[in-house]
């Protein structure tokens, strides 16, 4: 089956065509990232605004790139959420529409099981497996026992890994999107020069939590630094919070696999393109013989891909026409 | 000319078909939390009831705004997606224009004015002559009384800004002249935004990305930056 994934949860449109839930014929991503720079972070109604123009034009490239006609396409899945409302309803309603128009099979996906299903499009992954899904939203881990059966074990208690990158590099002035800032300085620093905090290091929870990690940076900058941090202490202070973030996230999920007696773990989602955790992931992982599947940077950040994937596996000829689907802001996995 | 029509840019939603004029089927529904539920299956009866062939339509025309940025999302895409699909163009009509229209009367000044919640109104003023609407002043949000002050003729008020502020204006409005629109005629009406696109906008009608939501009122990010 040719599938037209469709994703528009957040900030990147995007689109992607998909045959036989494995080879990936386009994968076209649009980024807002330059739109949302001068405010430090998404702001909303910006983004659904620039989904309504990018939405068709995408589309149109995913086509391209894949050297398809509409007609090609046999289903359509698209993300129903969670997400941004405004942001996710163009995507709905453009694939509600384009599928409807074209009489094809329709499918809403979870944002969430798109991300656990990228690792899939690039290998077999033994089952089951712990899959840790940390982005600027989510820093969850599922125990996958098989496609469609997720367990959450456990996920942040408050700010997001990547929501905390962005929130300490808005802190230091470093700009948005604070993830690629902090791991492009952090390159040329100590990881040991500051002494941050692990929060719930030692807790036998799957739990995260890294807000206090982020108050306790700016403490420190207040207290060693009162006129501004000096250019030349950035990358210290930028790779010894990547390393608190790190530690923890690497701890935790290893931690998950040894508890549930599994030996393979995957990482996906937008933070799991920082070079720093997916080196120390290699490391620890390999000390302990679990196997890490690490994602190609591409199919981690949001992409359309990874939603025509989670949608293989539901598109059938034979499903009513979702003719009243809607945008789901809200959606645990 | 066949034109499937599309408004949501109020709490109301509605869709058409309608054929050089003539209104072959229109359904409206209104007070609905999100219109993206129900659109499509307003759109599928249509077809459905008429039995014409989604193929074979000529034109999809979609109410632009100004209104709810989410209702606009809802219909934008839609159309969007429908005339990608089908390979049709797509015609974007500005939605105090449909209002404007729906009007009765001779020639003279109409103020279609469409609540935008936050005690304001997005408004503009048209003048009819001869049953053409000709665009005298550009949209803009505002207090809807301040809008009815700055008026310097009488002028027909319509809309749902008319009729949610009818209180707040109607002695201003009385003192100028002008007329309130009965509530029901203020609705914007998709067969009345399908004729208006066949006269007006049916030429300039092309791919659908070409086709963007007139927001009036920008991102609240833009307006706290340009406090700074």
């Amino acid at each position: 089956m040719i599938i037209l994934g469709i994703e528009t949860s957040c900030d990147e449109t995007a689109a992607a065509i998909v045959s036989n839930g494995s080879e990936i014929l386009s994968n076209v991503i649009s980024t807002q990232v330059d739109y949302h720079k001068k405010y430090g972070g998404i702001v909303p109604e910006i983004a659904s605004r620039k989904h309504q123009e990018n939405i068709i034009p995408v589309v149109r490239e995913a086509l391209d790139r894949a050297h398809m006609q509409l007609q090609d396409i046999q289903g359509i899945a698209v993300t129903q959420g969670p997400g941004l409302i405004g942001s996710l309803l163009v995507g709905v309603n453009a694939a509600k529409a384009i599928a409807y128009a074209r009489s094809i099979p329709l499918v809403g996906i979870n944002h969430l099981e798109g991300h656990m299903l990228a690792p899939h499009l690039e290998c077999d992954i033994p089952l089951p497996n712990i899959t840790l899904v940390v982005s600027g939203g989510h820093t969850n881990i599922y125990y996958m026992e098989k496609v469609g059966s997720y367990r959450l074990l456990g996920k942040t208690r408050d700010d997001a890994a990547g929501e905390a990158y962005d929130k300490v590099a808005k802190l230091l002035g470093l700009g948005y999107p604070g993830g690629v800032v902090i791991d492009r300085l952090a390159q040329n620093g100590n990881p040991a020069a500051f002494s941050f905090p692990r929060p719930m290091m030692h807790d036998a929870s799957c739990d995260f939590s890294f807000s206090g990690l982020k108050t306790a940076v700016l403490y420190c900058v207040k207290n060693n630094f009162p006129d501004g941090v000096p250019e030349n202490v950035l990358p210290d202070l930028a790779a010894s919070f990547q390393q608190a973030v790190v530690d923890s996230i690497v701890e935790k999920t290893l931690q998950a696999c040894i508890v549930c007696k599994v030996s393979a773990v995957a990482l996906t989602g937008g933070v799991a393109a920082n070079s720093r955790l997916r080196l120390h992931m290699q490391q620890r992982a390999q000390e302990r013989k679990i196997s890490l599947y690490l994602t190609s940077t591409i199919l981690c950040t949001d992409n359309a891909a990874m939603i025509a994937k989670a949608g293989s596996f539901k598109l059938a000829h034979d499903l009513p026409f979702p003719y009243e689907m809607n945008a789901i802001s809200r959606w645990p996995l | 000319m066949r034109i499937l029509s599309i408004d949501t840019a109020t709490p109301s939603a509605s869709a058409a078909l309608v054929d050089d004029g003539r209104i072959l089927a229109e359904c409206l529904i209104s007070g609905q939390k999100n219109h993206s539920e129900r659109l499509l299956q307003i759109i599928d009866r249509l077809f459905e009831w008429t039995g014409i062939a989604r193929e074979s339509i000529d034109l999809i025309a979609v109410s632009v705004g100004p209104g709810s940025f989410t209702g606009l999302r809802v219909g934008i895409s839609t159309a969007q997606g429908l005339a990608f699909a089908l390979d049709k163009p797509l015609a974007g009509v500005p939605t105090l224009e449909v209002v404007a229209s729906q009007t009765t009367g001779g020639d003279g000044l109409v103020s279609p004015m469409i609540d935008a919640r936050k005690q304001q109104v997005y408004a503009c003023l048209y003048r009819r002559t001869g049953g053409v609407l000709e665009q005298v002043q550009p949209a803009t949000v505002l207090d809807p009384l301040a809008w009815v002050e700055s008026l310097t003729g009488s002028a027909v008020l319509i809309g749902t800004g008319a009729s949610v502020y009818y209180g707040l204006i109607a002695a201003c409005a009385a003192a100028k002249g002008c007329t309130i629109a009965p509530e029901h005629l203020g609705i914007p009406r998709a067969s009345a935004l399908a004729i208006l696109a066949q006269v007006k906008y049916a030429g300039s009608a092309g791919r659908p990305e070409l086709v963007s939501a007139l927001y009036v009122r920008p991102p609240d990010a833009f307006i706290d930056e340009a406090k700074k």
